[in-house]
């Protein structure tokens, strides 16, 4: 791009033959600056460490592990390794941790890092599915009240006053008790929820703000249509904060999944949560027994700790590269 | 007469990521008791930072290089920060670029005044106080009875009077106005200005006015100060600035002001855009849009000197002497 | 002074309702734009010039169609064009009018790439080929003194400076050829160096591709230079027009004397002599049948405070909203 000599035609020719590969590069020279910002934060690093670290030990480590080491064979048959049925037989359970089971196993004689391992993927889904929900809703809602105005504005924004005082975790076991509540049927609750409330107005005032700048006009007088100056103008300049709001949403979701789980409310075969609850429900979080038998919920719970707080931190790392104002120089 | 400001060559250097930006180069002036004077200049050419240096309001990123300011005898950049407190407000105030916003929203304007002066002068009582922000009211052209309104109760024109009477409050000995009425309408700005000029006349004081706008400077300055690209290129009183103006970027500023006075005339454009002060240059920075530039120009920068009485240029080749303005009328 | 007309508008309003919220009806308006009539000719200039909050701007932003209008018609190119309803007549409007707008920092997409940006009314127009589309984005970057234009057709706006953003403004309006454009202080927000190159390029294309301009400023100096005839408003109203020497030289209205004496001068020996009028700018809500320079003016009599004063023609082209030059018979009900 620096080279001036060419003549023009020549340059104009060379472009047209592929605009997609232009835009390709500027696309990641954008991504190469912003990355550039976002490794100055130290808390967005650690956070990203954090998220690759659960993500590399789920996706890969697991079905690597579950295929070998942890494959029931006639050699260790006694040995089962399957975090959702199997049985350890030759040693009373729970058992603390040990060689052979390294986090021990659970009240069910199930391998605690099998189970921990084996969750990982569904919280990765479950949190990015809800998220994507609602910042798809709260992005759409948010621009469409900010742009056009009035009676729809305030519509909408009555909705999200409501969806706000709503009292969350309530109503998601009362649905969990009217029906069938599995991880894809809790993410999208949870997306939709939390797309209509808080998250559109936040979207909404950043719309607004877009809305008022002159480069809208300047598209109205070259005669743009609203839909034309919504996707084109207001909807990319609002996108940085609704990625940042999807890492918080994150958050959100694998913590609301962990709640229900503990109280038992999912019809799902393994999570965080649930491995909390199986051993709540069996008495192991009671007393002195909390700390005896501690390989029971401490595992579980700094994950949910962790890839929650992790999610969070990358949030705020997005932030610095969103807000320009937040940056050090 | 005694100078109430001594600058001698101060250098104020932004480090950033990129580099360093030489925003203040070299600056050298002095400002006597009851002078006014101006410092003209583009966007980053440098004017801020010099008045920005002069109160010690530094962001994090900046540094004094080296260079004194002398100010009631003392060097300044050297004294404490507690001392310098002392010297803001009392010892020389400032009126900043975006006075508007410079009033707190949720106090009342006469108590924000009320607050700087007694954080100042510890022994006034709320009653003294309160009187003498009245009759700073009435200096500046307010009501008195206004005291207790709030900013947004206030038009743009009135909110600047309010900033002023602040500025005014400890009785300081100079007054630096940042681009005071730039974001004002042509009225309200006549006004502002004229008001200006007679409280500095009848207290006596020192002002410093830093502009864009060379016309408002030539109106209310005795003495000008010409920067460009970090550096004063040129200073003299204001009639001889304008009368017989010496440095080629002062020349191009001068004809390429449209005028409401006098027959239409055509406008003369300064070429190029001015440099960026991030790793500046060598050479004499106006080289590249110099019309007069010579070989020499582009191998060393020119030297700040006296070319007449009390007229200082920084370049090879001034225009417009005395000479040469004899000639040309004969 | 016969060329073919452009532009007519013809007792245009605005008015901004002033309301508290949406489900109450509003008790008051703000007399944005009240009862404004001018012309522009093919390729001359007509400067509006006023303090902030005149209507000035309103005024360019409604003949755009940035607001509807309360009242009155516009007629472009012999076209009535006060409402556009069908589709291809807004295609037509659209594609043949434009702003620059005085904010080079907010006026560009800062997301977009400078072609995308100049590109912009052709491809909502659907005008020619992707390849047309960048030829000609190329000839009016080179026109404009981006150049070479190659170097900067995939940077985005915050890796220019204010002077090239403006230049990239004034291409993007331009690069459909307009008829008629607005510009709204398009130089107001520059440095003096670059404000200069600026007025020099515009008075350039203008004369180059024989276009309209309004051109609105609140510097009476600039309209002088750029404008042919200025036009000068005061809460809402055009308190005087004339061509721009006349106006400038010959002042009539009390506003205007005062607003030009008000300029200051670059010679500090020449010593100027300020109108002085009382007071401060208001707002035109709800504004009373009289001349709205009522308060302020200094030779304000009793008929000012009873009727509006209309705009007369004192001849020349020069015309006055002022009871002071109305003929001796009509001022007395």
């Amino acid at each position: 791009m620096t080279d001036s000599t060419n003549t023009t035609v020549e340059t104009t020719e060379a472009k047209l033959e592929s605009p997609i590969s232009i835009r390709m590069k500027l696309m990641w020279r954008s991504f190469k600056e912003n990355w550039k910002i976002f490794s100055q934060s130290k808390i967005g690093m650690i956070g990203l460490y954090i998220v690759i670290i659960f993500a590399v030990a789920g996706f890969i480590v697991y079905p690597i592990l579950a295929d070998t080491v942890w494959k029931t064979t006639s050699l260790n048959a006694m040995v089962s390794y399957n975090p959702v049925t199997g049985y350890d037989f030759l040693q009373n359970n729970p058992a603390p941790p040990s060689w052979a089971h390294l986090l021990g196993t659970d009240p069910l004689g199930r391998d605690i890092l099998a189970q921990l391992l084996y969750s990982t993927p569904r919280e990765f889904m479950l949190g990015i599915v809800a998220a994507l929900i609602t910042v798809i809703i709260g992005t759409l809602i948010g621009t469409i009240a900010a742009y056009f105005g009035g009676a729809l504005d305030t519509f909408f924004m009555r909705v999200a006053d409501i969806v706000l005082l709503f009292p969350f975790i309530p109503f998601l076991i009362v649905i969990s008790g009217m029906m069938q509540v599995d991880l894809l049927t809790l993410a999208l609750i949870i997306g939709l929820l939390s797309g209509f409330g808080g998250i559109t107005i936040v979207l909404r005032s950043q719309a607004l703000i877009v809305k008022s700048r002159p480069f809208i006009e300047s598209a109205k007088v070259s005669g743009a249509s609203d839909s034309y100056i919504i996707v084109n103008h207001i909807i990319p300049n609002v996108m940085p904060l609704s990625f940042l709001y999807m890492m918080f949403n994150v958050t959100g979701a694998i913590f609301s999944e962990a709640v229900l789980s503990f109280f038992g409310l999912l019809n799902i075969k393994m999570s965080w949560g649930l491995m909390i609850y199986t051993a709540d429900t069996a008495g192991y979080i009671i007393g002195s027994n909390i700390w005896n038998y501690w390989w029971l919920w401490l595992p579980a719970g700094a994950s949910i700790t962790l890839l929650c707080g992790a999610f969070y931190f990358i949030g705020r790392g997005l932030d610095e590269v969103v807000n320009p104002r937040l940056r050090k120089r | 007469m005694k100078a109430v400001l001594e600058v001698k060559n101060l250098k104020m250097y932004y480090d950033t990521q990129a580099g360093q930006v030489k925003a203040a180069d070299n600056i050298s002036f002095s400002l006597y008791e009851g002078e006014s004077m101006g410092l003209v200049g583009e966007s980053g050419c440098g004017k801020t930072s010099v008045s920005m240096s002069i109160m010690r309001l530094l962001p994090e990123n900046a540094r004094i290089i080296s260079g004194n300011i002398f100010f009631g005898g003392k060097d300044i950049v050297k004294i404490s920060n507690e001392d310098m407190n002392k010297v803001r407000w009392a010892g020389i105030s400032m009126i900043f670029q975006a006075a508007m916003n410079s009033l707190n929203p949720v106090y009342r304007v006469g108590d924000q005044i009320i607050e700087a002066i007694t954080t100042h002068e510890p022994n006034v009582t709320f009653e003294e106080a309160r009187q003498r922000v009245a009759s700073l009211y009435k200096l500046v052209g307010l009501d008195p009875e206004r005291m207790d309104n709030y900013p947004h109760e206030y038009s743009g024109g009135m909110k600047q009077r309010a900033v002023i009477a602040m500025s005014l409050a400890c009785n300081p000995k100079l007054i630096i106005a940042d681009e005071p009425t730039t974001a004002l309408d042509v009225i309200v700005q006549d006004t502002i200005l004229r008001e200006l000029e007679k409280i500095q006349k009848k207290l006596n004081m020192s002002m410093i006015y830093i502009s864009h706008d060379i016309a408002v400077i030539a109106e209310v300055a005795s003495k000008i100060a010409i920067m460009y690209a970090g550096k004063i290129v040129e200073m003299s009183d204001s009639i001889t600035i304008f009368k017989r103006p010496a440095h080629p970027y002062t020349v191009g500023l001068m004809s390429s002001f449209p005028s409401i006075r006098g027959p239409k005339k055509e406008l003369v454009t300064i070429p190029g855009e001015p440099p960026n002060l991030l790793n500046a240059p060598d050479h004499c920075r106006f080289a590249p849009r110099c019309p007069f530039a010579t070989d020499e120009c582009w191998k060393k920068e020119p030297s700040y000197e006296e070319i007449e009485n009390n007229h200082f240029v920084a370049c090879f080749h001034p225009q417009n002497l005395k000479k040469q303005v004899r000639n040309n009328v004969g | 002074m016969s060329g073919e007309i452009v532009l007519k508008v013809e007792n245009l309003s605005k008015f901004f309702p002033m309301k508290k919220s949406v489900f109450s009806r509003a008790k008051h308006f703000l007399h944005a734009v009240d009862n404004l009539n001018f012309q522009i000719e093919k390729g001359k200039v007509l400067s509006l010039v006023g303090e902030s909050g005149c209507g000035k701007t309103t005024t360019g932003k409604t003949i755009l169609k940035l607001y509807e209008p309360t009242g009155g018609k516009i007629t472009f190119l012999g076209k009535d064009v006060t409402h556009l309803h069908e589709a291809e007549d807004k295609r037509w409007f659209h594609s043949k009018t434009q702003m620059i707008f005085q904010d080079p920092f907010e006026s560009l997409n800062p997301r977009k790439t400078i072609f995308d940006i100049v590109a912009e009314p052709m491809n909502i127009q659907n005008f020619g080929t992707l390849k047309k589309r960048e030829l000609m984005v190329m000839d009016i970057l080179k026109r404009v003194g981006i150049s070479p234009p190659d170097a900067f057709l995939w940077r985005y706006p915050h890796e220019l400076s204010g002077g090239q953003r403006q230049r990239v403004a004034i291409a993007r309006a331009l690069v459909m050829k307009p008829e008629f454009v607005v510009a709204d202080e398009p130089t107001s927000m520059l440095d003096v160096s670059i404000r200069t190159q600026v007025m020099k390029l515009m008075m350039e294309l203008i004369k180059e591709m024989n276009m309209s301009f309004l051109y609105i400023t609140h510097d009476l100096a600039v309209a002088r230079y750029m404008a042919d005839e200025i036009s000068v408003m005061y809460l809402g109203r055009m308190v005087e027009y004339a061509d721009s020497e006349e106006l400038i030289n010959n002042p009539l209205h009390p506003y205007t004397k005062a607003l030009i004496s008000a300029v200051p001068v670059p010679d500090p020996e020449f010593k100027r002599k300020s109108v002085e009028i009382k007071g401060g700018i208001g707002k035109p809500i709800d504004p009373l049948p009289r001349c709205r320079f009522y308060d302020r003016c200094p030779f304000a009599m009793e008929i000012c405070n009873q009727k509006e004063p209309e705009l007369v023609d004192v001849g020349q082209n020069h015309k006055v909203a002022c009871f002071l030059y109305k003929k001796d018979g009509d001022t007395v009900a």
